[in-house]
């Protein structure tokens, strides 16, 4: 176990770009690495790549360690794990961290079975304890209960993040060296095939860009109500998001617009959430805000407690009352 | 024609979502008390379940579920019988409590190894309480066959082979894979039944095997607590320092003043 | 009778439970509507799903768990909409066509198990219900069957059932060769026969359009539609009694039942959750004590309706306990509506909350499966008629002193 060391962040590419995930942790893995005294290295794998393990060398790693084969074009569980998992028994990093994609949620658990570790998931906070252990904070269910997740006698200790979590890095003057990893794998190894990906660019501005959000709950009641969070929205020039019930109920689409620890995890100046009880779920979204408003007819809702303002109301006499002052205060 | 297939189906014993404003956390144990809270199916082993017995009704072949779980676990598995499965299996022993997911993932592989002669494992994504969906990938490492996480559909293409619909951000990828796999499926792939009348006889007249550790061949090391590479150390209460100013009055004058607050802290727009 | 439900029935309530979950309770709204097309999508939904099997014994495709199941199942659909108990028309028609056998099991019986086909009674006359002997509609013999005329009303859901069994006379009840109850036989008549119609839809205080009138014009009806076919002329009061005994009294008291369950429920919940004077209701001595009425009439019409369908289970004649337990039932009904009410304040009466509906619905059911004055007749009866309680008529008790002054 004394022999693993440093930390190692998988920088997850598609389609030819990077994601931002991969940077945010090398962000994190910058902080935890300085504090350990140890090196910072990104993971890349893919085909024909190296064009992005370049523009990887400035987010502050020291190394660059880049895969690429014809076999790891797209991403399968077992070519991309089979290489993590010679990369890690090779270089034994310390702590290794993945970002939780949907594709880093299939792979980082492969990989943790691979070389028998322990993940956490859905981390909310990454620290290092008196002994140099990683440590994950991730919330558990229902209350306002925070875990602190160790992992002792494993190495490396993995951790996933959710999107969106962490800051995005400066850029750096330093540039990292890239180091070619050799692929040993060849497709008689990878069990699956990929038939076909499809992917499309949402239509609006991403949610975890926007600084102004509208929020909506169960407490909304219906599609019809659903649309004056719309226009309050549009007044603003702000976004609309959701909890899950709200999603599932169907008024706002869960992929772009739902809130929350599986859900987008959201930075913007103002957030406005009416009907919305706040389950600790939504709230771990939302706690990077600014000013937080919330409007709820129940005094005792979560929310209330987490709020910067608390409007006890029905959000039908308040929202319409926001639209009609907020014009007035314009023109 | 396909050959009817053997699929077992991981369940999880959950505690009912509706009750979780009752869980409350031990000052001493630091750990989670749930007495008096229902147990149920995680719902997405619920579309687990679900996808099986219509794979089931549209090839034949037999539906087992497996859980690992105290004693108590038996309560989901009559409802498992009372959907429609065929068998049902508990993993019950002290050996195997405490365990993270990987420690989960080695119990469970080693009941499905004794089940044997499976085609396909299924489960749900993540679970309602966990949520981590690690434990699809890692029984399937434990039993050295393929997985697909995220699957919204499955398609049977030949005998022993077939296509997957695994969800990614903003689209969807289609896999191809042989059998035996395991698939971690999403709300998406169907809506799970409500248990048919029959289901009343089926739950009380059929009984779920008990395997403890030793029912199971199994190395000890990987499971419960000794098997988990994980820890909890520490569990505290969120402390959230918000400002938490009540606002009252007339709505006019509410939204007059919140917009005045607003416009002072430097957040409204355009103002 | 043993004091518990057995594990089958309990889970029969469970899994009653969970198809309201799902199809009625997010749909309550709906419901209220008068949307044909949604009503005829509703009335085979519970028995496609098969929750009238439970009085259908296993080898013939049932549960076989039993009427104890059967109210359950319908307490618990009444709990989540007070009218909404189709699975009762399943049950009509399973009953139905046990008894008659012949052409008329052949030709409907597997509809029924798959849950394709509803019955309902065709009864009433608005000469009145009650009075059976008054009957007013005629059936007369022709060549391979019998032709019938006549009205029938008050007839549940009647529009969405395929086929009813009706009374009419044969005889006339003055007539000594078809004397009183002589005069009437039972038919199976499917909505397709000829001269057949539905003529009226009453709009009530459950919802619109919910009780029927058929009209049967010179309705021809052949030999082995007739109940009992040729020894059943003349002997149509026994298939009807016991249909309206078995089914109709126990299914009826499910419904109520139900609505005394959802008014308790509701009533429970609300007296926690709401707050008056800084605190919950339910540390008010007065909505403690409606509460406890309430408790009480939940209780005690459970107890009386699961008896009933014990022994009716077991095969055992009932029919004092199925009076009992519906007079009862009803009352129940009635009384926790209105608590329930009351206990809601304000938004006890808007429709948006449930207690407006099981106070509504409660009412509907006053007529059905006899009503509280011909129930309590036979109630009384059972208790005075000679051979019943023959040992307080008996001369061992007299000796033994039960009736004689006290001596002082």
């Amino acid at each position: 176990m004394d022999t693993y060391e440093g930390v190692l962040v998988f920088a997850e590419q598609r389609d030819g770009k990077l994601l931002d995930v991969g940077l945010e942790l090398l962000g994190a893995g910058r902080q935890i690495a300085d504090k350990l005294g140890q090196e910072l290295a990104a993971v890349l794998l893919g085909h024909n790549v190296g064009a992005l393990a370049d523009e990887l060398t400035i987010y502050g790693a020291d190394k660059v360690y880049l895969a690429d084969a014809p076999v790891l074009e797209v991403y399968r569980s077992d070519a991309y794990s089979l290489v993590l998992e010679e990369l890690i028994n090779k270089y034994k990093p310390a702590i290794f961290l993945v970002g939780g994609t949907s594709i880093g949620m299939d792979l980082a658990p492969t990989v943790a079975a691979k070389v028998n570790t322990g993940l956490s998931a859905h981390c909310v906070g990454l620290d290092v304890d008196e002994d140099g252990c990683l440590r994950s904070q991730v919330p558990a269910f229902g209350g306002s209960v925070m875990a602190s997740i160790a992992c002792p006698n494993h190495r490396p200790q993995m951790a996933t993040v959710p999107p969106g979590f962490l800051k995005k890095p400066e850029k750096t003057e330093k540039k990292a060296v890239i180091e070619n990893i050799k692929v040993n794998i060849t497709e008689e190894n990878v069990r699956t095939k990929v038939i076909e990906v499809f992917s499309e660019e949402p239509t609006a501005k991403p949610l975890d860009q926007a600084e102004t959000i509208i929020a909506g709950g169960y407490g909304i009641g219906s599609k019809e109500n659903w649309k004056m969070l719309e226009e309050l929205a549009r007044e603003l020039g702000g976004s609309v998001g959701a909890t899950r019930p709200a999603c599932d109920e169907g008024w706002a689409v869960q992929e772009e617009q739902m809130i929350g620890q599986s859900g987008k995890t959201v930075h913007p100046n103002l957030y406005i959430g009416a009907g919305i009880s706040g389950v600790i779920h939504h709230l771990i979204g939302i706690q990077d805000s600014r000013v937080i408003v919330a409007i709820n007819r129940d005094a005792d809702a979560p929310i209330m407690k987490a709020a910067d303002y608390a409007i006890v109301a029905d959000y039908k006499d308040i929202i319409p009352a926001l639209i009609e002052e907020y014009k007035k205060l314009k023109s | 024609m396909m050959e009817p297939l053997n699929i077992v189906v991981c369940i999880k014993p959950v505690p009912d979502s509706r009750y979780w404003d009752r869980l409350s956390l031990d000052p001493n144990t630091k750990v989670l008390r749930r007495e008096g809270i229902p147990i149920v199916i995680s719902p997405l082993d619920r579309n687990a379940i679900e996808e099986a017995l219509r794979i089931r009704e549209a090839m034949g072949g037999k539906v087992t579920v497996i859980s690992m779980g105290p004693p108590n676990t038996v309560e989901i598995l009559a409802w498992a019988y009372a959907l429609g499965v065929d068998d049902a299996v508990l993993l019950t022993d002290r050996a195997f409590a405490g365990a993270d997911t990987l420690a989960t993932a080695s119990a469970l592989a080693s009941g499905i190894r004794k089940i044997g002669d499976y085609d396909l494992v299924l489960l749900g994504n993540e679970s309602l309480d966990g949520s981590t969906g690690q434990v699809g990938p890692q029984v399937a490492e434990f039993l050295g066959i393929p997985h697909v996480t995220g699957v919204e559909k499955i398609d049977f293409i030949v005998d022993g082979r077939l296509r997957v619909r695994s969800k990614i951000e903003f689209g969807y990828m289609v896999i191809e894979t042989g059998l035996p796999v395991t698939l971690a499926v999403t709300r998406e792939i169907n809506d799970p039944r409500v248990p048919p009348v029959f289901g009343a006889l089926w739950a009380t007249e059929k009984e779920a095997k008990q395997w403890t550790a030793d029912d199971v061949d199994v190395d000890r090391a990987t499971i419960g607590l000794d098997g988990s590479p994980t820890y909890v150390p520490e569990v505290a209460n969120i402390e959230v320092q918000r400002r938490g100013e009540v606002l009252e009055g007339e709505p006019a004058e509410i939204a007059r003043q919140l917009l005045e607050k607003l416009r002072a802290d430097g957040v409204l727009p355009d103002a | 009778m043993p004091f518990e439900l057995t594990p089958a029935e309990e889970m029969s309530r469970k899994i009653a439970r969970e198809y309201c979950e799902k199809y009625i309770i997010p749909r309550r709204k709906e419901l209220m509507t008068d949307d044909r097309e949604m009503w005829d999508e509703e009335a085979r939904r519970q028995t496609r799903a098969g929750l009238h099997l439970h009085i259908v014994p296993r080898e013939e495709g049932g549960t076989g768990i039993g009427y104890v199941a059967s109210c359950i199942t319908i307490e618990e659909l009444c709990a989540a909409w007070p009218d909404l108990a189709f699975a009762i028309y399943g049950e009509f028609a399973y009953y139905f066509a046990k008894r008659c056998g012949g052409a008329v099991a052949e030709k409907y019986m597997p509809g029924i198990i798959k849950g394709d086909i509803l019955a309902t009674p065709a009864i009433t006359e608005p000469s009145g219900g009650s009075d059976m002997l008054g009957l007013q509609g005629t059936a007369k013999k022709v060549d391979g069957g019998w032709v019938l005329n006549g009205r029938k009303c008050f007839q549940s859901e009647g529009h969405y059932c395929d086929f009813v069994m009706a009374l009419f006379k044969t005889g006339d009840p003055n007539d000594p060769k078809t004397p009183g109850a002589r005069s009437l036989t039972a038919f199976i008549v499917d909505r397709e026969f000829d001269g057949f119609r539905v003529s009226r839809l009453e709009n009530t205080l459950g919802r619109k359009g919910d009780l029927t009138e058929f009209v049967f014009d010179n309705v021809f009806v052949p030999d082995n539609f007739v109940v009992g076919e040729e020894r059943g002329i003349g002997r149509g009061l026994g298939p009807v009694f016991s249909a309206v005994g078995d089914i109709g009294r126990m299914t009826i008291c499910g419904m109520l039942n139900g609505i005394t369950l959802g008014s308790y429920r509701t009533a429970v919940r609300y007296a926690r959750e709401r707050k008056l004077y800084g605190r919950p209701i339910s540390e008010l001595q007065m909505i403690q004590a409606r509460i406890a009425q309430m408790t009480v009439d939940l209780e005690a019409s459970r107890a009386l309706t699961y008896r009933a369908a014990w022994l009716r289970t077991k095969g055992i004649r009932a029919d004092a306990e199925q009076a009992t337990a519906k007079n009862y039932a009803e009352k129940a009904a009635v009384r926790c509506a209105e608590h329930c009410v009351k206990i809601h304040g304000g938004y006890g009466v808007v429709e948006d909350y449930m207690p407006h509906h099981y106070y509504r619905h409660a009412p509907m059911r006053f007529g059905a499966g006899g009503t509280e004055e011909s129930l309590s007749i036979m109630i009384a009866n059972a208790a005075l008629r000679d051979d019943a309680n023959p040992d307080l008529s008996s001369k061992s008790m007299e000796q033994a002193g039960w009736w004689g002054q006290l001596d002082w």
